[in-house]
């Protein structure tokens, strides 16, 4: 009966154990996972651009004709546009209602994908029917074009729009996902055991099975704020919303329109938003890489 | 005799397969009075699985009972079910498999007892989950607590598993292949723990396993069932079952294993089979399953009519006909004689 | 089968009660002071710890051992099939061919290594019932495998692979042709030991052969494996945790402990006269089946230890009976206490099967 103590009561255990305790959760994370911390800091930066960068690059946004295409200075380091509009400005404050909308269209479209994926692998019978066949259903419209039929109808000039309408395509592939990963978590089992002990449905699904998806789910989270940020800029893109303010997305659109691929002078229009928003990818998909580690005890705990 | 804590009664289990309907359980019945310790032994495909999850009630039989005090658990009103459901619980196989990963084993331990307000308060809930961990050998507990499954060793696990199934005090356990996955060091004081749940706490135990020497070990004061493609072949108090098996079955898997003393297994008796095939759950054979394989079939009986579990005394029940003609006839059901012509290589028949 | 049976006995004459040094016969592989590698994220992980171990040639050697012994990582060293991320530290395996050439599998060049592995030796891995492949007839795995060889006789090798599967007990006519998919389990372990002698090896190595089959179809296995050792002339290692395949089919026995070997003796004093008390512990462990009287079992104390944290000294000091300050301090080498008996235990001439200092043991940690 001593299998018990032996394994711990040893005192090199013991000691090495509160050795890597006392290392915080962060520097065994960045010592274990380099790409995902530069990711963090990646998306950190990003974030502090556009959200609190704003308060400290003032300016106007305004149409000046003897500064078009006007060469990078200390003030204005990325240059003027095709409107002698300063492009760092541009970046500074266009950003974040590319992330915003974003954000909000990714969490409406995980949480309608996690209930309603996670009730029809736990219920089964018609109400998972009934689930499959409506996110068939949403799957098979394409969303661009469901986008430029929606965008007829009502004016798309909110943030908070869009993104419910982004939201609102968004979420059947995760529900498909969440359902089969809910699926193969029910028959584990610790979730059986759960079950003969009569712990409860909402117990089961919250403690026992959502818990060990959280890195699932938050990596869809992120690939589903990855498709809002290209849903976005196709929109503006393809001039289905309106171009007013400023935002990346239209800054690629006007930038395309005024032949930036074709002239050397105008490029860093195109190219300054598109760098943004690669970077903002990049960051994203490597935190969403990482995120297994923050999520995995396994790898938590040394 | 009192009235049996669970009685399985004729239970039959078919699934729908691609290859069409197959019989995993064919009419298996047996009782666990409290206390009672039952091993039911069998190969892969043998059904002992489904007869335990049908007996936990995570299955529901296609024929047949589960009675537990008495009453069928299919059609129990849903307190009747809760309060089952609560006595009588399962230990899994897969000590890496049946705790959440993203648990600590105190969490783990403390969830039934909280949603059941079995403690009050998370204090109390702390003091009972020691209790429970030291009940299982875990000690000191709070070595434990803290710590994540993957911290813990196959039997340790095992041991937070079976702390688990306690929390509700549980007047049964079903414990399927619960040691195969553990080292064998460690094992007997597996064996000894849950022993222990059985002595000082009378909890009754149906102990799922292929391996006989487990038999022999925690189901000495019991009873073994041999199950054999879906159908109980032989039943007996342990020490007969294991010394003298009569059935060819048991007695041919008694043969095979090979024991841990070299002069012993290279001298042992061997039972040699006509086949080493277990039968296609498909396409079962006529009659006995097991005649393809017996070296005594008797041709125009074993492979027309299906054998029952017939009782030949001293608390011995068998299902074959040559056994059991032997017996009548006044044998000793084991000396019987090879269906000669039959004993051919195996390379033919496999 | 009948065959098998017959010669039932046979094994048991070789077996002599007290095994003199062999210095006749020439050893086919010298394993010396192998240490093998884990990469993990916590560090490097010695799972195998200065490994020694002689095997002469027509033995049938066990290693034998629990979870996280080093037992498998040994094989695969070997035959330098370690998975990526693992490397042999330090360390020689000498292997000898039937030429007497001998040469150091751990440095032989890349190219040499290929023709060493399955002409000279050959391993069967654990489950090698799922790794034929599936969509290749079973003829057809051993031509390709014997092209790649060198040897393009399709008679002969057809020839040689029906006799073969005659040998493990099967019926030509039927698996010849079959696909993986259309045989059980036992007759692909049985195909695939036949493919591990395709090429006439003088050293085949068994990596749990027996773990996950039924009984019956372990039994038809060992019987096999006896019976191609009779007919055939080729050294065997088999490892297993399964003490009484090693009792079964074993010349000598090499325990295997925290990534040393504690043990290695031939089979009856092994079982009979164990001289290192986790040998001991592990046959008070495993049970006789037949007989009706009741056998009491005896645990051993503990768990076994962890690779990334092993203890001082005597790897298994903290769970064995007879441990004094000196096990805490130095681990015991291997060695020889008599009659080609090796042991690396310190109170190796204490060693008794006597259970009871077990059970006093196992009282005191439940008090302490």
């Amino acid at each position: 009966m001593a299998e018990a103590t032996l394994n711990t009561s040893d005192p090199t255990a013991a000691a090495v154990e509160v050795e890597m305790r006392k290392k915080s959760f962060w520097r065994v994370f960045v010592e274990r996972n380099k790409a995902g911390a530069f990711g963090i800091f990646l998306l950190t930066v990003i974030l502090l651009l556009t959200f609190i960068g704003p308060f400290f690059v003032h300016g106007e946004n305004r149409t000046n004709v003897s500064l078009i295409y006007g060469g990078p200075s200390w003030a204005h380091p990325l240059g003027f546009d095709h409107s002698g509009r300063d492009i760092w400005y541009q970046i500074v404050h266009g950003g974040r209602s590319v992330i915003l909308v974003a954000f909000l269209a990714a969490l409406m479209a995980t949480a309608i994908g996690v209930i309603l994926g996670s009730l029809a692998a736990m219920i089964g019978g018609k109400f998972d029917v009934a689930m499959l066949t409506i996110s068939d259903v949403v799957l098979t419209v394409p969303t661009i074009i469901l986008l430029a039929v929606l965008a007829a109808f009502v004016r798309l000039n909110s943030p908070v729009q869009l993104a419910l309408i982004l939201g609102a395509t968004g979420w059947p592939v995760l529900l498909l996902a969440i359902r089969s990963q809910v699926l193969s978590l029910k028959e584990r089992e610790y979730v059986e055991a759960a079950r003969m002990l009569d712990l409860g449905m909402p117990r089961i699904l919250f403690r026992e099975v959502l818990p060990n998806m959280a890195s699932y789910i938050l990596i869809n989270f992120v690939f589903n704020m990855r498709g809002a940020v290209y849903g976005q800029v196709a929109l503006y893109f393809l001039g289905l919303v309106s171009l007013s303010g400023v935002n990346w997305g239209i800054m690629i659109q006007e930038a395309f329109r005024r032949g930036a691929v074709f002239l050397p002078a105008s490029m860093m229009g195109l190219v300054a938003p598109i760098f943004m928003i690669v970077m903002l990818m990049w960051s994203l998909i490597l935190v969403a890489r990482s995120l297994e580690d923050v999520f995995n005890p396994r790898l938590r705990e040394p | 005799m009192n009235e049996p804590l669970m009685s399985l009664q004729n239970l039959t289990r078919t699934f729908d397969t691609r290859g069409g309907r197959i019989v995993a359980v064919d009419n298996v019945s047996f009782d666990l009075h409290k206390g009672d310790i039952l091993c039911l032994v069998g190969e892969s495909g043998s059904g002992k699985t489904t007869v335990a999850r049908m007996a936990g009630g995570m299955l529901k039989p296609s024929l047949g009972k589960v009675l537990f005090e008495g009453r069928d658990i299919n059609a129990m009103g849903k307190d009747d079910f809760k309060s089952y459901r609560q006595a009588v619980q399962i230990i899994h196989q897969d000590p890496y498999a049946s705790l959440n990963p993203v648990q600590t084993i105190g969490e783990i331990i403390r969830a039934p007892l909280l949603h059941h307000k079995l403690v009050k308060g998370r204090r109390e809930a702390t003091q009972r989950v020691a209790e429970l961990l030291e009940l299982v050998d875990l000690s000191p507990a709070e070595n434990y607590i803290g710590k994540y499954p993957h911290q813990l060793s196959g039997g340790q696990r095992q041991r937070v598993s079976i702390a688990r199934a306690m929390t509700l005090n549980p007047r049964m356990i079903i414990a399927d292949e619960a040691v195969s996955m553990v080292d064998v060091s460690t094992r007997v004081s597996l064996l000894n723990t849950m022993l222990k749940l059985s002595n000082e706490l009378g909890v009754t135990f149906m102990f799922i396993t292929h391996d006989l020497s487990v038999v022999k070990y925690f189901g000495w004061e019991g009873r073994v069932g041999v199950m054999y493609v879906g159908k109980l072949v032989e039943r007996g108090r342990t020490p007969n079952l294991i010394g003298r098996s009569l059935h060819p079955y048991t007695r041919a898997l008694a043969a095979a294993i090979p024991e841990a003393d070299p002069d012993l297994t290279r001298s042992k008796e061997k039972l040699q089979l006509r086949s080493l095939d277990i039968p296609n759950l498909n396409a079962l054979p006529s009659g006995c399953v097991f005649h393809p394989r017996c070296p005594y079939w008797v041709e125009g009986l074993c492979d027309v009519k299906s054998p029952p579990l017939v009782d030949v005394g001293n608390g011995r029940e068998v299902a074959c006909h040559v056994v059991v003609r032997n017996i009548q006839e006044g044998g000793n059901g084991r000396d019987l004689a090879p269906t000669s012509e039959e004993l051919r290589t195996s390379s033919a028949a496999d | 089968m009948s065959d098998a049976t017959k010669d039932q006995v046979i094994p048991d004459a070789r077996i002599d009660d007290q095994e003199e040094p062999d210095h006749t016969t020439p050893t086919i592989l010298s394993i010396e002071d192998m240490w093998v590698e884990y990469k993990t994220p916590h560090g490097w992980l010695q799972a195998v710890r200065g490994a020694t171990l002689d095997i002469k040639r027509g033995e049938a050697v066990a290693l034998i051992g629990e979870s996280g012994s080093g037992k498998s990582t040994l094989g695969f060293a070997i035959l330098r099939m370690l998975a990526r991320g693992a490397r042999i530290a330090k360390g020689k395996a000498i292997f000898t061919n039937s030429r007497g050439e001998s040469y150091d599998l751990v440095t032989l060049p890349d190219k040499n290594f290929r023709e060493f592995r399955w002409s000279e030796c050959s391993m069967t891995f654990q489950a090698a019932q799922n790794s034929l492949n599936p969509v290749m007839r079973v003829k057809d795995t051993f031509w390709e495998t014997a092209k790649a060889h060198g040897k393009r006789n399709h008679k002969e090798i057809d020839e040689r692979t029906l006799d073969l599967l005659r040998k493990v007990q099967l019926d030509p006519r039927r698996v010849f042709d079959a696909y993986p998919h259309e045989l059980s389990g036992g007759m692909r372990q049985r195909v695939s030991i036949a493919l591990s002698l395709l090429l006439e090896p003088d050293l085949v190595i068994l990596d749990e052969p027996t773990t996950a089959l039924d009984i019956l179809t372990q039994r038809a296995i060992i019987d096999v494996v006896k019976n191609l050792r009779e007919q055939l002339d080729f050294t065997l290692i088999f490892i297993s945790h399964d003490l009484s395949l090693a009792a079964e089919l074993a010349d000598r026995v090499a325990t295997m402990y925290g990534g040393e070997i504690v043990e290695y003796a031939a089979v009856r004093d092994t079982f009979y006269r164990p001289r290192h008390p986790y040998t001991v512990g592990l046959l008070n462990a495993v049970p006789p089946i037949v007989g009706e009287e009741f056998t009491p079992l005896t645990a051993i104390p503990g768990s076994t230890p962890n690779l990334l944290d092993m203890p001082s000294g005597c790897p298994f000091h903290p769970r064995c009976p007879y441990h004094t300050d000196i096990c805490i301090r130095e681990d015991p080498p291997l060695m020889d206490v008599g009659g080609n008996h090796l042991t690396a235990c310190h109170h190796h001439d204490k060693v008794t099967r006597d259970p009871e200092i077990w059970e006093r043991m196992t009282a005191e940690e439940a008090v302490g």
